[in-house]
């Protein structure tokens, strides 16, 4: 059995997150993954549109759009964000101190850190002008 | 979509959140708070039983009206989390810095 890839576009607007937010769960869904893992591909692309969306497009990518592929392996399901704003690895920041005092919190960081503890793997390159995310579940007795 | 309501038992305000707390709406929930604290009202618990879903925007609100509400040397407790928002809280460390309790009314008490 082959790959099976299927794909979704959003304005880069956080009103069309969820949108994304659903067709990955969907997928994953469609994929065989349990619920709980598709809770976690559900809330990593929220925080990675999302992401994209604050300091991609610094909230102005009406015109923009963000691409979600999802691709289902035999053994793994993988999603892949894409999208056209400056070359930016959300992963070369350092994660933030879970264990950092109140007030030191500034509040940003914790959705990448998240995505990296939800999925098993998650990767960045930029390739053919465009941001790539590429995060994967590994799918049991695949 | 998310459902806030506030009540008061004493001098405690109880905020009551229902649904999923995420990038599109948590704002809303960070000016219910932040006009709670702004009105005198610091003694805060927010209930989060009917609340199974918590992005870092939500934490993000809840830290920033827990940072407003100790200024003015008040506090805001979490009771009743859901096993995946509490899963959140815990990875972010803020099962230290908050006061979570099992139910409500052993937050409200704890004042």
């Amino acid at each position: 059995m082959g790959a099976l890839e299927r794909r979704f576009t959003i304005p880069a607007v956080l009103e069309s997150v969820e949108d994304a937010c659903e067709f990955a769960a969907n997928e994953a869904r469609a994929a065989g993954l349990g619920e709980d893992a598709v809770y976690h591909c559900h809330l990593s692309v929220e925080e990675v549109c999302t992401n994209i969306i604050e300091h991609g497009y610094k909230f102005q990518g009406q015109d923009q759009y963000i691409e979600v592929v999802c691709v289902s392996m035999p053994d793994r399901f993988t999603i892949t964000i894409i999208d056209n704003a400056t070359p930016f690895d959300p992963l070369a920041r350092a994660d933030p101190d879970p264990a950092a005092p109140l007030a030191e919190r500034e509040g940003g960081g914790w959705g990448i850190f998240f995505v990296k503890k939800f999925m098993d793997s998650i990767a960045y390159k930029f390739e053919a002008n465009h941001n790539q995310l590429i995060m994967e579940k590994r799918l049991r007795g695949g | 979509m998310i459902d806030i309501n506030v009540s008061r038992l004493n001098t405690v305000t109880l905020v009551e959140v229902k649904g999923r707390v995420d990038s599109m709406n948590a704002n809303q929930l960070g000016e219910a708070l932040s006009g709670e604290i702004d009105g005198g009202n610091i003694q805060v618990v927010l209930d989060l039983a009917q609340v199974d879903y918590m992005s870092s925007a939500g934490l993000r609100e809840i830290v920033a009206a827990l940072k407003k509400v100790k200024r003015a040397t008040g506090d805001m407790r979490i009771a009743q989390p859901s096993e995946r928002v509490r899963e959140v809280l815990e990875m972010a460390g803020l099962d230290t810095i908050f006061q979570i309790f099992d139910s409500k009314d052993g937050a409200v008490q704890s004042y």
